[in-house]
């Protein structure tokens, strides 16, 4: 896959602009092309499927997040808060494509994107959290990877649960919701004082 | 009840017991499903006519294993509420408690198999932990009032935070592969949630992230 031209940037902003007014089952090639300004014929020789357009548009959403932490390593908590926000509204609207109606719309194409974006989310979360900017400001040497896996759990808690039967995501709160999570996560519950508190992970 | 029952009551007695402490690690390590009542008996040395005299299902089993480490986890949790002691060292001593459970989880699709396969011994355990965490709730509550317990968040934003990040680093470790036990994700989850991943030196002030915007280029 070479790079894209501005020509198909521009099918892509269509596509997702689309997807998100309607959900993607209700989309078609046709409408894309359309909405573009192209013809279906030449819509088709960029991309060779509505799949194919949405897989790029994740990717897409990838790249830029990989961006965004490579450009921004926090130095200061503020600086990491603040990535995190962004890192979460990125996220948000992939997110809601995905879990959205795609489960039931082309669950072979869900699978694949799922689990495609959970590794992009690992990746991005662990180059964040093990930037030598970053380092100092945690509590004590921490597994990296184990880490990784709880902050991306958090950012990706409400989708996580939708259609476990165990929570419906609530798209409106879930921002406010994942934020809060991190905010917990990240200072903790327990205030300091006292004691410093022993660590339990290290009763196992 | 005469001699001889007495003696086949305490002897089965004895075995339901050796079969619930070999199969509840086993269910643990290696899954629900994995574990095979083939296997549970083996290990126990007993044929499985007598594990299906002493539990009518594998189900029934694994209701009896969870119903003995939950009943064990309220006892503990019971003395730590009871107190005495210092009110910092009991909410950590409850976190502890819990978070160690936790940690004993190794197979990734163990809760999630306890949930689609037993929902019975499901239902009863989010009813039993329901209700600890009700009383967990209330120490919660306590440590904030005495500013143990940081008192921006909400006891129900605390809660929902809570729960739902156990059922999604259950589900995150059921989609992608990886080399990680659970336990350990529980575990590490449970020492952010309660100590946070910043030095507390990096803590004040307060780390808010619910009022910030993102960048504009985000968008």
């Amino acid at each position: 896959m070479g790079a894209m031209t501005t020509q198909q940037h521009f099918v892509l902003d269509t596509a997702w602009q689309l997807f998100s007014e309607r959900g993607y089952g209700k989309v078609t090639m046709h409408d894309i092309a359309r909405m573009s300004g192209i013809s279906r014929r030449t819509l088709y020789d960029r991309f060779p499927s509505k799949g194919d357009i949405l897989v790029r548009l994740v990717q897409r959403v990838g790249r830029r997040a990989c961006v965004l932490v490579r450009t921004h390593a926090p130095t200061t908590p503020q600086e990491l808060a603040q990535t995190l926000v962004d890192l979460v509204d990125i996220h948000l609207p992939v997110a809601l494509l995905i879990h959205g109606g795609l489960r039931a719309d082309d669950q072979a194409l869900w699978k694949h994107l799922d689990r495609w974006h959970h590794r992009a989310l690992l990746r991005i979360i662990a180059a964040l959290l093990g930037h030598p900017s970053s380092l100092g400001m945690f509590r004590r040497p921490v597994d990296g990877t184990v880490t990784t896996l709880v902050i991306a759990a958090a950012i990706d808690a409400p989708f996580l649960l939708a259609g476990t039967g165990t929570a419906t995501p609530r798209p409106l709160s879930a921002r406010t919701d994942i934020l809060t999570t991190l905010a917990v996560l990240l200072e903790g519950l327990i205030a300091p004082g006292g004691e410093p508190a022993v660590s339990s992970i290290d009763t196992v | 009840m005469d001699g001889m029952d007495r003696q086949k009551f305490d002897a089965d007695r004895m075995v339901r017991e050796r079969l619930v402490g070999v199969a509840m690690p086993m269910f643990l390590n290696d899954g629900y499903i994995a574990s095979t009542s083939e296997a549970v008996a083996r290990a126990a040395g007993v044929s499985k006519k007598t594990l299906y005299r002493l539990f009518p299902s594998k189900e029934h089993l694994l209701a009896t294993c969870v119903a003995s480490v939950t009943a064990a986890i309220s006892r503990d949790l019971a003395a730590v509420y009871a107190g005495p002691g210092d009110l910092r060292e009991r909410i950590e001593t409850a976190i502890t408690i819990v978070s160690r459970e936790y940690g004993r989880i190794r197979s990734p699709r163990f809760l999630d198999e306890a949930r689609t396969v037993a929902p019975a011994v499901w239902t009863a355990f989010t009813t039993w932990r329901s209700q600890e965490l009700a009383r967990f709730a209330d120490l919660l509550m306590l440590g904030i009032s005495e500013r143990i317990v940081r008192d921006r968040y909400t006891i129900d934003d605390i809660g929902r935070s809570y729960t739902s990040m156990i059922f999604a680093c259950m589900e995150l470790l059921h989609r992608i592969p990886s080399s990680v036990e659970p336990g350990v994700v529980y575990h590490t989850f449970i020492d952010l949630f309660f100590h946070g991943l910043m030095d507390p030196a990096y803590t004040t002030p307060p780390i808010q992230l619910v009022g910030i915007e993102p960048r504009p280029w985000v968008r």
